[in-house]
């Protein structure tokens, strides 16, 4: 099922795009920190860009495939860890939503777990069969992202929790939903 | 691999992706419309969020009199403040900064709690104006109450006890119906500018130019660096016609009393004395007026705050009698009017008194005037008629704005046929032509204006403008000023003035109606006056009131010829013209005593002033110790000032 990976067949418009938007990312944290105490971030933030872009070089030697054959275990991973933050987490401005990681860092489960539901909304309709979407696997496709998305609500968190909508939306209208359903699923 | 064709419709996937290209364009359209078309506008107000002018207040300038002593001058202000960004308990301060500032703790605290919400950079003002011992408690508490800090600002000193409170006026905080006029257009609210008297008229004068500091400030509020500052213009000094030794007098006559008392030069219209009874201290509304007070202020029915000089619109009395007079003289029938007084006389059906029951026998115009015969001016006046009095009346300014250089000032009114029927629709009476004769009836007028005609008569109809200030000594291109030199000619037989002049420098002598207020050894000529607020059969009837007296007046001047000084006083309730003759002479003996201690000529020496040069022969040791040569040098040697000292500076300037 693996296949070589060349980096002719990167997408490069895509990075362009990508690293235009990173670029005017700079220019406002530039001029909204000039003479402020946080003077200077915009370089951090070119530090973390190339860091990022580095990370997206190493990630895109992993064949999404296999990522794709252990995507039950992550997406079991993230609901336990929105369930920990629910029970452990930091609370803060009214909010549980970060977990305190050792060093003093902190970490926000229901961030990656977008990641890990764009790739189990993939997987389960790129295994569905038929064209037409039947109405069991359009509830199953809606349990999949509705129960940590319920779990992020309970942070509560709603401005996080509305953007696991789309994944779900996108992945249902290419995976065939019927008009019906989407009437159904606008309502819910 | 799985078979995507047969999976994912063609048409869904294009669908979506000119959704997400959709979403995108909306973004990059914000973006554009954030950064180019509207980024004057954000840069604008950004620049604003940053930067923060804080205004550096330019001290207003001084008043001085005449001779530049000094009548209004500013002091330095200390607000105490109470700092909030400190970590410090300030509720359980509050005890002892309120015991130090001599303030309620409860009320401190409620003030604390109340601001509260505010951002923690902005300090409350706990007192305005501190006293030099609560300033004393600031200082030494720096350790104890660090929170505690003081501001300073320039305020006004006036004059002590409302010493020429009416003329120099007062300044306050700018009211939104200022705001509203075109004169204020400039300002700001918040700014402190002149609400009346010349503090008002001179404003853009006196006030100066505010500068600023252009502060850096973060997103809170707080300031994090300096940018610039462009430094405050101070006020210029405004330098005024007035006398101070001269104004001391009038303010002395007329200590206690209710009117005005005005005094001028007769050659320029330069105003050298102004004082309006009661008064009101301004140093009271310098720091805040309380609404009780200023309400005392408004509703006293002796107005304290009117400046009766030139607002208060009376009936002349027989002051108005010179004009009579020179008006009767110049329609050639007072030089041949015989007139036999009998106490009274009868016109138009109606019966008209003479203030000498007994009657004054045979009258001439001498007579009439220095002994203010009734009969004879009703006479006059009933030959004039109504519209010939009235000619002469306004020729000489009566019932008209004369124009002084100051605000608020009232009109008056002379009336004449045509008045009559503008405002009352109704043809004018014969009969009351008569009452005009002696200054009663419809006739009200200023005491400013009953100078300034007055005046104009002593100068043989020189009619000046009347001002505060030195129109020359004002800073160039100040055109408001332009108009106070000009000068007006009222065409007048010279007979008939001095006639009615000489006649006036009897009124003071044993003859005239006011004796008592003769001075030996001036020459004064003047005119009384005892003007009714209601006549005399409806004052008997509230028992002889003292609300209801008559009002004395006099105007007078000095010499008979080309006079140096005019004085007009007006004692309210003062019943007799005689009382106010006696004001008016203290005035007039004030300035004629200075000129007179002031000599005329002095040798001014070349060098240092209070210094002179004396040269000098002596036997000196010399090199050798002999004696045998004589030493020549020069010495300044000071000089104690020959000049009497007058007053230094108005009451309260030290």
């Amino acid at each position: 099922m693996s296949r070589y990976v060349s980096y002719r067949d990167f997408d490069w418009l895509l990075l362009g795009f990508v690293l235009l938007i990173c670029g005017l990312g700079v220019m406002e944290i530039q001029s909204a920190t000039v003479h402020t105490k946080f003077a200077g971030s915009h370089i951090k933030q070119i530090y973390w860009i190339l860091a990022g872009v580095g990370m997206m070089f190493l990630m895109s030697l992993v064949n999404y495939q296999a990522l794709l054959d252990q995507i039950h275990w992550f997406y079991i991973a993230s609901i336990a860890s929105l369930i920990a933050v629910l029970l452990f987490g930091t609370k803060a401005l009214g909010a549980k939503r970060w977990i305190k990681m050792p060093g003093g860092n902190h970490f926000q489960p229901s961030e990656w777990v977008k990641l890990v539901l764009i790739l189990a909304i993939a997987k389960f309709f790129a295994e569905m069969r038929q064209r037409e979407l039947s109405w069991g696997d359009f509830f199953k496709a809606g349990a999949i992202v509705g129960v940590p998305m319920l779990l992020v609500l309970r942070q509560p968190d709603l401005g996080t929790a509305l953007t696991y909508l789309p994944i779900a939306a996108m992945g249902m209208f290419l995976g065939g939903m019927q008009w019906k359903q989407g009437l159904a699923r606008s309502m819910s | 691999m799985f078979g995507r064709d047969e999976k994912v419709s063609a048409l869904r996937l294009t669908a979506s992706q000119y959704l997400i290209l959709g979403i995108f364009l909306i973004l990059a359209y914000g973006l554009w419309r954030l950064q180019v078309m509207q980024s004057d506008y954000y840069s604008l107000a950004a620049e604003r969020n940053h930067t923060r002018n804080v205004p550096v207040l330019a001290p207003r300038g001084k008043i001085l009199d005449r001779e530049g002593r000094i009548i209004v001058d500013n002091y330095p202000s200390f607000s105490a403040l109470l700092l909030r960004d400190s970590s410090r308990d300030l509720n359980g301060d509050a005890d002892l900064i309120a015991q130090g500032l001599h303030l309620n703790a409860d009320e401190v605290r409620t003030r604390i709690k109340r601001f509260a919400s505010m951002p923690q950079y902005q300090p409350i003002f706990l007192k305005e104006d501190i006293t030099p011992d609560e300033l004393q408690f600031i200082e030494a508490h720096r350790n104890e109450l660090p929170e505690l800090d003081t501001i300073m600002a320039h305020r006004r000193l006036y004059p002590r006890n409302g010493f020429m409170a009416h003329l120099v006026g007062y300044v306050g905080e700018v009211s939104e119906d200022m705001l509203n006029q075109p004169a204020f257009e400039l300002y700001n609210p918040g700014d402190v500018v002149g609400i009346s008297g010349v503090e008002r008229q001179y404003n853009t004068l006196l006030m100066g130019k505010n500068g600023s500091r252009q502060a850096l400030v973060d997103s809170h509020g707080r300031e994090v660096g300096r940018l610039g500052e462009t430094e405050a213009v101070p006020g210029k000094q405004l330098k005024l016609t007035i006398d101070l030794d001269l104004q001391i007098a009038a303010e002395e006559a007329l200590a206690g009393k209710n009117g005005a008392v005005v005094a001028m030069d007769p050659h320029t219209g330069e105003i050298l004395a102004m004082v309006s009874g009661p008064t009101f201290d301004p140093n009271d509304f310098a720091v805040r007026v309380s609404r009780d007070e200023w309400n005392k202020l408004v509703n006293d029915p002796d107005k304290p705050l009117l400046n009766k000089a030139i607002q208060a619109q009376l009936a002349p009395g027989s002051t108005f009698k010179i004009i009579m007079s020179v008006a009767g003289w110049q329609e050639h029938i007072a030089q041949d009017l015989h007139v036999n007084c009998t106490g009274g006389a009868e016109f138009y059906g109606r019966r008209f008194g003479c203030w000498v029951k007994g009657g004054h026998g045979a009258v001439t115009l001498e007579k009439a005037i220095y002994q203010s015969c009734d009969v004879f001016f009703y006479t006059l006046a009933n030959k004039l008629g109504i519209d010939r009095i009235a000619k002469y009346a306004t020729d000489f300014g009566l019932g008209q704005k004369t124009g002084i250089d100051l605000p608020n000032e009232v009109n008056g009114v002379m009336p004449s046929e045509e008045w009559k029927i503008r405002n009352f629709k109704q043809k004018w009476f014969a009969g009351e032509t008569i009452s005009v004769g002696i200054g009663q009836g419809a006739v009200a007028i200023t005491p400013v204006q009953l100078l300034r005609a007055i005046s104009a008569i002593s100068m043989g109809g020189r009619m000046v403008v009347p001002h505060v200030i030195n129109p020359t000594e004002m800073p160039p291109g100040y055109v408001e000023a332009g108009h106070y030199t000009e000068v007006k000619s009222v065409p007048l037989d010279p007979n008939g003035w001095n006639f009615v002049t000489d006649a006036m420098s009897r009124v003071l002598l044993p003859e005239g109606t006011a004796p008592s207020a003769h001075v030996p050894g001036i020459d004064i000529a003047g005119k009384t006056g005892s003007a009714q607020i209601v006549s005399l059969t409806t004052r008997a009837k509230f028992k002889n009131s003292d609300a209801l007296a008559q009002n004395g007046w006099f105007v007078g001047f000095t010499p008979r010829r080309n006079p140096d000084i005019v004085v007009c006083v007006l004692f309210q309730g003062g019943e007799h013209g005689r009382l106010a003759a006696r004001l008016a002479t203290q005035v007039i003996k004030a300035y004629v005593d200075k000129q007179k201690r002031t000599p005329q000529k002095m040798v001014e020496k070349p060098n240092a002033p209070g210094t002179v040069d004396i040269g000098g022969l002596w036997s000196a040791p010399d090199d050798d110790g002999d004696k045998d040569g004589l030493q020549a040098g020069r010495f300044a040697i000071d000089l104690p000032k020959k000049r009497p000292v007058l007053a230094t500076a108005a009451p309260g300037m030290n």
